[in-house]
C-alpha cells in the first residue's frame, strides 16, 4: 500500500516534470517561430511627436507670433483695417491651438509648466481684465488670475467691449494708453508660453515627444503612453460634446442654455474651436497633418482589428458633416436659429466618443483608465 | 446491557473528525506565515499612503457605493479614514507579532471590512480573501505551549480552516474559469497580453494567440490542481515552485498589488506544519556534519504528540465544549463559502455580463469589459438633463460604474436622491450606455427606457439588464 502511494506520487511527480516540460519547450518552439511582428506602439508615438504634435505647436507658436505682431500693429496705429487684421490672427491662432487639444498632456496639464490655466482659461471673466487695466501697478501676467489672460482675455480685448455688443469703432476709440499696453503683454505672454510649448515638447528641451515615444520620464511605458494618448481622444471627443457644445446648449441644465459658458462667445469661434477639437482628434488618428503623412491611432487599429476602422471612419465624416451643416454660424446662432442642427453635431460627436471609448479601446486593450489602483 | 457503540455511526465519526481537528500539531509554520501576512497588511497600508490612494480613493470620492445590506455603514471624514488605516497598520504589526493574535485579528477586521465595504467599485478578490482570513484568526485557536519543551502548539483545525479558505479561492478561481470565452477565445487575456508586446525577451511572443490559449489552460489547470498538489507531500515542493512562477509572471504583467504576495504566503500553510523547525534541523545537521556534532530532532509527522496518544490541548471535557461551537461557526461558514460562488449561475444570462452574484465568488480577472454612460435625468415638468459621470465621479469610479449594472443602478439612486434635494421634485432616472465584452460588438448593458429612480437594489435577478448579444468574439482578430 506504502508503496503503491508511493508509485502513484512519482508517476504524478513524473506527469507534472512532462507537463512543464511541454510547456516549456511549446513556449520555446512558439518564441522561434517568427509570427507577425506586433505592431509597433512605440514607431507610432514617435511618428505622432514628430508629426502631429511638435508641427502642431511650431504653427501655433508662429501664429502667436503674428499675433503679437498684428496686436502691435494694431497699437500702433488703432483703426478698424488693423482690428480687423488682428481678429483674423486671433481666428487663425485659436484655429491651430484647438488642434492641439487631442494631444493636451504633459506641459499641458502637469506642473511645473502647466501651460494650460496661461492659454486658455475660459469663459474670461471681463471685470478681473478691466481690472488689471484699471491697475496702476506693473502688468506681471504671471501673478494675473488665468480668467484674466490668454487667449479669452485676448479675444475679449479685440471683440468685447460692453459685453459684445460695441461698434468697432468704439473698440478701436478704447484701445489705447493702458488698455492696449494690457493687450500687448497678453500677446507677448501667449507668444512666450506657446514657445514654451515648443521647448517642452522638442528634443532640445524637456523631450516630451521622446519621453512619450520611449516611454520614459512623465511616462511609465510604452503601453502607458500608449494608454494616455488614447484616453486622450476619448477624453477631447467627450468634452467637445459635452462642455463645449452640450452645455451652452442647455443639455446639463434642464434645457436652460447657458450661453455664457462657451470657449469664446465673444470671438464667435465657440463651434469653430469645437470642429478643430475633432480635426485634432482625427489628425492623431490618422497621424497626419499639414498634408504629412505619419503613423497614427488608426495604423494601430488596421493591425489588431481592420474591421472596425470604417465605422471609426464614419463616425469621424458624420461629425464634419454635421459641423459643416451649420456652415458659418456662430453657437450661438446656430442654437437660437437651427437647434436641430446643434443637437445633431452633439449626438454625432457622441457617437463618436461611443464608438472609440468601447469598441476601438477593446479592440486595441487599451483600458480607458486614469489610475492605477489595484485589479484582480 | 449497553448497546456497544457503532465505530461508523454518524454520531462516532463526527466524534473522531472533531478529535482529529483538536489534536495539536506545531505553530511553526503559521508562526511564519503570521508575520508575512501582517507585514504584506501593513506594507499595503504605507503602499496605499505612499500612492496617494487613501485619499484618492477613501477621502475624495464625492459619493461612494456600500455593498448592498451596507448602506447604513458610517462613512468617516478623512481624519477617520485615516484613523482606519492606521489602525489596520498596527494591526497587521501585532498580528506579525503575534501576541494576542485573535484580539490583534479581530482588532484588524473591523477596520479594513469597513474600509472594503464602503465602495463597491474598490471591491477586490483578495482584500475579501483578507477579511475572511481575519474573520478567521478572530474565531480560530491560536498558539500555546505544547507538550514538546519550547514548541509552540495549534490544534489542527486552525491549519485546516485557514488552507481550506486558500484552497477555495484557487479551487472556486479554476472553476471560474471554466467558461467559453476563458477556454475557447483565451478572453480575457488575448487582449490582456497584447498590452505587452513591447515587454523585453518575451513581448513578441505576447502577440500569437497561441500563448494566450496556453495561458489561459494552464491557468485553469494551475487553480484547479495546484491545491491538491500543494496537499500532496511528493508533489508540494513542485507546486510551490509553481506557484511563485505562476504569481511572479502574474505580478509582472498585470497591476494586482498585493494579490500575488498574499497568495505565495498562503502557500506556505500547505506545507507541514512543522517546516520551520525542520528547515532549522536540516541546516543545524548540515553544520553538526561538518564539525561532526550531534544534531537536533527530526519531527516527522504533523502532530506534535506521539502517534495514539490522546489529543493534549488541555482538559478533554473543555476541549470538546469549546470545540463545538467552534465547529458549527467553521461549519457554517465553509458552507457559505462553497454556495456563495454558485449563486451567480441561478441569475439568467452570461454572469460575465451582467455581473450578478460575481463578487465573493472568486471571479477572478475574467473580465475585460469597457463602456461609456449618461444618465438622462427627466423632472417632473419634462425637463431633460443630462449628467454626465465625469462630473462627480472619481477615476476608478468612472471606469467601474459603467460597466457593472448594480453600480449603475446605485450611481441612478444618488443622482435621483440629488435631483430631488435640489428640489426638482420626483424625478425619473435612464441609462444611456453601451458597453463591449471581451471583443464583442458594442450594445446596451442597461435597457435605456427604465426609470432606474424606480428599480430597487437587491439580490433579486434584474430585469433591465439587456441581455448579451449573440455570443461571437472578435477580440484581437
Amino acid at each position: 500500500m506504502h508503496g503503491s502511494t508511493r508509485r502513484t506520487a512519482a508517476r504524478s511527480t513524473a506527469s507534472l516534470a512532462i507537463a512543464s516540460s511541454v510547456l516549456g519547450l511549446a513556449l520555446t518552439i512558439g518564441s522561434c517561430s517568427g509570427g507577425a511582428e506586433p505592431f509597433d506602439r512605440a514607431a507610432m508615438l514617435g511618428s505622432l511627436g514628430q508629426t502631429v504634435i511638435l508641427p502642431t505647436y511650431r504653427d501655433f507658436a508662429a501664429r502667436a507670433g503674428e499675433l503679437e505682431a498684428a496686436t502691435s500693429t494694431l497699437c500702433g496705429g488703432p483703426s478698424e483695417a488693423t482690428l480687423a487684421s488682428a481678429r483674423d490672427v486671433y481666428a487663425a491662432t485659436r484655429e491651430v491651438y484647438a488642434q492641439a487639444e487631442a494631444f493636451a498632456i504633459g506641459p499641458h496639464t502637469d506642473s511645473p509648466r502647466r501651460l494650460s490655466p496661461k492659454v486658455n482659461f475660459w469663459p474670461v471673466r471681463e471685470d478681473l481684465v478691466e481690472e488689471q487695466i484699471a491697475a496702476t501697478t506693473s502688468i506681471d501676467l504671471d501673478a494675473t488670475s488665468s480668467s484674466a489672460r490668454g487667449l479669452p482675455a485676448i479675444g475679449y480685448l479685440l471683440f468685447g467691449l460692453d459685453g459684445g455688443a460695441a461698434e468697432d469703432a468704439a473698440i478701436v476709440a478704447a484701445l489705447e494708453g493702458r488698455r492696449c499696453e494690457y493687450l500687448r503683454a497678453l500677446t507677448a505672454y501667449l507668444k512666450a508660453r506657446a514657445d514654451e510649448y515648443v521647448l517642452a515638447w522638442s528634443p532640445d528641451g524637456d523631450d516630451f515627444a521622446g519621453q512619450l515615444a520611449e516611454g520614459r520620464g512623465t511616462f511609465a511605458s510604452v503601453q502607458a503612453s500608449s494608454g494616455v494618448v488614447f484616453e486622450q481622444l476619448v477624453f477631447t471627443a467627450e468634452n467637445v460634446r459635452e462642455l463645449k457644445i452640450g452645455k451652452p446648449f442647455g443639455k446639463r441644465d434642464g434645457g436652460v442654455l447657458q450661453l455664457g459658458e462657451q470657449e469664446d462667445r465673444l470671438g464667435g469661434r465657440s463651434l469653430a474651436d469645437a470642429h478643430a477639437n475633432v480635426r485634432s482628434v482625427q489628425n492623431v488618428w490618422t497621424g497626419r497633418y499639414a498634408d504629412v503623412q505619419g503613423i497614427g491611432v488608426r495604423d494601430w487599429l488596421l493591425a489588431r482589428r481592420p474591421a472596425l476602422e470604417p465605422e471609426v471612419a464614419a463616425a469621424f465624416d458624420a461629425v464634419h458633416a454635421a459641423f459643416d451643416a451649420l456652415g458659418d454660424q456662430t453657437l450661438d446662432q446656430a442654437i437660437a436659429e437651427d437647434p436641430e442642427g446643434v443637437e445633431a453635431v452633439y449626438q454625432a460627436v457622441k457617437d463618436l466618443q461611443t464608438v472609440l471609448a468601447v469598441d476601438v479601446a477593446q479592440a486595441l486593450a487599451v483600458t480607458v483608465t486614469f489610475n492605477p489602483t489595484d485589479g484582480d | 446491557m449497553r448497546a456497544t457503540t457503532d465505530a461508523r455511526s454518524p454520531r462516532t465519526s463526527l466524534a473522531r473528525v472533531r478529535d482529529h481537528l483538536l489534536v495539536p500539531v506545531p505553530a511553526t509554520s503559521l508562526a511564519i506565515w503570521r508575520i508575512a501576512f501582517g507585514l504584506l497588511l501593513a506594507g499595503n497600508v504605507l503602499r496605499y499612503w505612499q500612492a496617494g490612494w487613501i485619499h484618492d480613493l477613501f477621502v475624495a470620492p464625492r459619493v461612494m457605493f456600500p455593498h448592498w445590506g451596507f448602506a447604513w455603514l458610517p462613512r468617516p471624514e478623512a481624519t477617520g479614514v485615516a484613523i482606519l488605516f492606521g489602525a489596520v497598520f498596527v494591526g497587521g504589526l501585532a498580528i506579525a507579532h503575534g501576541r494576542h493574535l485573535r484580539l490583534a485579528a479581530a482588532f484588524t477586521f473591523v477596520p479594513f471590512t469597513w474600509l472594503e465595504l464602503l465602495d463597491r467599485s474598490t471591491y477586490l478578490n483578495h482584500y475579501y480573501l483578507v477579511s475572511l482570513v481575519l474573520a478567521l484568526l478572530t474565531v480560530l485557536p491560536s498558539a500555546s505551549r505544547g507538550e514538546v519543551p519550547h514548541e509552540r502548539a495549534v490544534p489542527r483545525v486552525t491549519l485546516f480552516a485557514l488552507r481550506a479558505q486558500v484552497g477555495l479561492v484557487y479551487f472556486f478561481a479554476g472553476v471560474a474559469k471554466l467558461r467559453a470565452d476563458w477556454l475557447f477565445e483565451a478572453e480575457p487575456l488575448t487582449t490582456w497580453l497584447v498590452r505587452h508586446t513591447d515587454a523585453p525577451l518575451v513581448g513578441p511572443l505576447l502577440d500569437d494567440r497561441w500563448v494566450a490559449f496556453a495561458a489561459s489552460w494552464a491557468g485553469m489547470l494551475f487553480d484547479l490542481s495546484v491545491v491538491f498538489l500543494l496537499l500532496a507531500r511528493r508533489t508540494r515542493r513542485f507546486a510551490f515552485a509553481v506557484v511563485v512562477l505562476f504569481h511572479l509572471a502574474t505580478a509582472a504583467l498585470f497591476t494586482l498589488g498585493l494579490f500575488p504576495w498574499l497568495m505565495m504566503v498562503n502557500a506556505t500553510l500547505f506545507f507541514a506544519p512543522h517546516w520551520p523547525s525542520r528547515a532549522r534541523d536540516t541546516i543545524a545537521k548540515r553544520r553538526a556534519r561538518a564539525s561532526d556534532a550531534p544534531s537536533g530532532s527530526d519531527l516527522a509527522s504533523e502532530s506534535i504528540v506521539p502517534s495514539g496518544a490522546p489529543a493534549p490541548m488541555g482538559p478533554r471535557s473543555n476541549r470538546v465544549r469549546l470545540a463545538v461551537p467552534l465547529l458549527g461557526i467553521l461549519a457554517a461558514h465553509f458552507a457559505l463559502q462553497l454556495a456563495l460562488p454558485f449563486r451567480q449561475h441561478l441569475y439568467a444570462g452570461d454572469p460575465l455580463w451582467h455581473e450578478q452574484g460575481f463578487r465573493f465568488s472568486w471571479c477572478v480577472m475574467l473580465i475585460e469589459k469597457t463602456a461609456t454612460l449618461d444618465l438622462r435625468v427627466v423632472d417632473a415638468e419634462g425637463r431633460e438633463t443630462i449628467v454626465h459621470p465625469r462630473e462627480e465621479l472619481t477615476p476608478l469610479q468612472l471606469r467601474m460604474v459603467p460597466t457593472q449594472p448594480d453600480l449603475v443602478l446605485a450611481y441612478a439612486h444618488h443622482v435621483r436622491d440629488r435631483f430631488e434635494a435640489e428640489g426638482h421634485g420626483e424625478v425619473r432616472v435612464y441609462a444611456d450606455g453601451f458597453a463591449s465584452l471581451h471583443g464583442r460588438p458594442r450594445q446596451r448593458l442597461v435597457d435605456p427606457n427604465v426609470d432606474l429612480a424606480r428599480e430597487r437594489d437587491g439580490l433579486l435577478d434584474k430585469p433591465w439588464i439587456v441581455p448579451l448579444r449573440g455570443h461571437e468574439v472578435v477580440a484581437g482578430r
